[in-house]
C-alpha cells in the first residue's frame, strides 16, 4: 500500500487539474488496475467535493465605515517608514536580517533558560518521557542547528559559493524530518510537529537543483529569518535537553 | 476606466499615499479592502479575526509602500502581505498558547487530544451536516501554510503556480503542503466517517 500513496497523492493534484495528460493517464491505469486505491480516490475526491467553501455574505455598507473609522484610528499612531532608512536598510538588508537572528537566539536562549532552568526534568513536547521520541528530536534538532544558524547568518554570496551540505546529506536529513514529523503528529505535539515542517520546508527548498541561484538562496534566507527557526528550535533544544538525561539516567 | 487609466490612476494614489497623503491612501483601501477581507476569511475562518487580519494588512502597506516599486500590482503585493501576515500571526499565537499549555498537556489522557469539533460532534449529527456546517473548523487541523495552501486551491482555484508565487515556495512544496493538507483533512474526515478510517491512514 506504500507504493499507492504516490498514486493517492496524484489523485490529489488530478482533482485540481493540475496533472499533466500523460500522467493523468497513467494515474487513471493505476486506478483501474487497484481497487484499494481507486475506492480511497473515490472518497477522497467525495470528502473534498463536501468542503465547499463558506459562504460570504457581503458586510453592510456601515461594516466599512467602522473599519476605516478603525483603521484611521490605527494610522494614526503609525508613522510610515521614512524612506531613506528604508533604503539604509534594503542595502544593508543581509547584516540587518543576521543581527536580528543573532539577538533572537540569544534572547530565545536566554528565555529558555529562564523558564526552563538545567536540572529541571519537563517535557518541551508534551510527550511522555521515555518513549525515545525527545530524545530523536533533540538529536535531530542538534544535527541540523549548525546548518540553519549558517543559512541564517551567511550573505546570499558566502552562500552560492558552497552550499554547507551535499544532495545526499541533505536528502538523509528530509527522510529523517518527515519521520520526526510523522511521530510528532501521532504523539499530537503541535509545536514539534510545526517547527518540523518549517524545517521541512527549508531542506525542500535547498535540495533544489537551482540552490545557487541567488533568488533561491534569498528565499532560503528569508523562510528561515521570518519564522525565526533558530530561536525556536533554541528553544526546544535546550527544554529537551534535561529531559535527555533524565532519559539517559532511566 | 481602462485597465491602463487604472493603473496609472492607481500608481498616482500610491506616489501620493506613500508621501504621507492619507486621502489617497483611503482611496486605496477602498479599491482593495474588499480582496482583502475576503482572503482574510477564507484563511482565518471568522470575521472577526478576518477583520483584525485585514486591519494589519493596511497597516503594513502603510508603513511599507515606500518600498513598493510597482514591479508587481498592488493588488499581487497586498495578496502576498495578506498571506505571510496570516502564517506570522496563527504561528505567533500557536506557538505562544503551546508555551503557555505545555504543562496541562503532560497531563492530560491521550484520548483528548482530538480535533477541534470533530470528536465533540453528537453521533445524530450525519457526516454531511457535520463537515459542511464545520468547514472552518475541519480546516483547523491544519498548520498555517497548509490551510494558506488548500484555501487557495480548493476554495479560490488559484493554479498552483500562482500559491508558489504569492507564497514566495516552489511549486514542489506547495504541491507537498496540498497532499498534507488533504491527508490531514482525510484523517479529520475518518474520525466521522467510519469507512474512510483506512484512506486517512494512507
Amino acid at each position: 500500500m506504500k507504493r499507492c500513496r504516490k498514486w493517492l497523492e496524484l489523485s490529489v493534484l488530478h482533482h485540481y487539474g493540475e496533472l499533466s495528460p500523460r500522467r493523468a493517464r497513467r494515474l487513471e491505469r493505476h486506478l483501474s488496475r487497484c481497487k484499494d486505491c481507486r475506492l480511497a480516490a473515490q472518497r477522497q475526491h467525495a470528502n473534498l467535493a463536501k468542503l465547499t467553501p463558506p459562504h460570504l455574505q457581503e458586510p453592510e455598507p456601515a461594516f466599512w465605515d467602522g473599519f476605516m473609522a478603525k483603521l484611521d484610528q490605527r494610522l494614526d499612531g503609525v508613522a510610515p517608514l521614512p524612506e531613506p532608512r528604508m533604503r539604509l536598510l534594503q542595502s544593508h538588508r543581509g547584516w540587518a536580517l543576521s543581527a536580528a537572528a543573532l539577538v533572537l537566539v540569544i534572547l530565545g536562549g536566554i528565555a529558555g533558560r529562564l523558564i526552563f532552568p538545567p536540572g529541571t526534568v519537563r517535557s518541551a513536547t508534551g510527550i511522555v518521557a521515555g518513549n525515545g521520541f525527545t530524545v530523536d528530536l533533540s538529536s535531530h534538532l542538534e544535527t541540523l542547528h549548525p546548518l540553519l544558524v549558517d543559512c541564517s547568518t551567511a550573505t546570499p554570496a558566502e552562500f552560492a559559493q558552497s552550499l554547507p551540505v551535499d544532495q545526499p546529506r541533505l536528502q538523509d536529513l528530509l527522510l529523517r524530518n518527515r519521520l520526526l514529523m510523522r511521530r510528532a503528529q501521532v504523539q499530537h505535539d503541535t509545536a514539534a510537529s510545526e517547527l518540523l515542517e518549517e524545517i521541512e520546508l527549508i531542506l525542500l527548498e535547498l535540495s533544489a537543483p537551482a540552490t545557487n541561484d541567488h533568488t533561491r538562496i534569498g528565499q532560503v534566507h528569508d523562510l528561515v529569518n521570518r519564522s525565526d527557526l533558530v530561536g525556536r528550535m533554541d528553544i526546544l533544544r535546550r527544554r529537551s535537553r534535561p529531559l535527555v538525561g533524565q532519559e539517559a539516567r532511566i | 476606466m481602462n485597465v491602463a487609466a487604472s493603473t496609472e490612476a492607481e500608481a498616482v494614489l500610491i506616489r501620493r499615499a506613500a508621501e504621507g497623503d492619507r486621502a489617497a491612501f483611503s482611496s486605496l483601501v477602498e479599491t482593495h479592502r474588499r480582496r482583502v477581507y475576503f482572503l482574510a476569511r477564507d484563511l482565518c475562518g471568522n470575521c472577526e479575526d478576518a477583520e483584525d487580519l485585514a486591519q494589519e494588512v493596511f497597516v503594513k502597506l502603510y508603513r511599507s509602500l515606500h518600498s513598493f516599486r510597482g514591479a508587481a500590482r498592488l493588488s499581487t503585493w497586498l495578496h502576498r502581505i495578506t498571506l505571510n501576515t496570516y502564517i506570522d500571526q496563527r504561528r505567533s499565537r500557536a506557538w505562544k498558547e503551546k508555551l503557555q499549555t505545555v504543562d496541562l498537556e503532560e497531563h492530560t489522557p491521550a484520548s483528548t487530544h482530538t480535533n477541534p469539533g470533530v470528536a465533540s460532534a453528537p453521533e445524530t449529527f450525519t457526516l454531511n451536516q457535520q463537515v459542511l456546517g464545520h468547514v472552518d473548523t475541519a480546516l483547523d487541523v491544519l498548520s498555517p501554510r497548509e490551510r494558506a495552501a488548500f484555501v487557495l486551491r480548493h476554495f479560490r482555484d488559484t493554479p498552483i503556480s500562482e500559491i508558489a508565487s504569492s507564497m514566495q515556495i516552489r511549486q514542489g512544496t506547495v504541491k507537498s503542503l496540498l497532499f498534507r493538507g488533504v491527508r490531514k483533512l482525510q484523517g479529520s474526515l475518518a474520525h466521522l466517517d467510519p469507512h474512510a478510517k483506512r484512506e486517512g491512514a494512507l
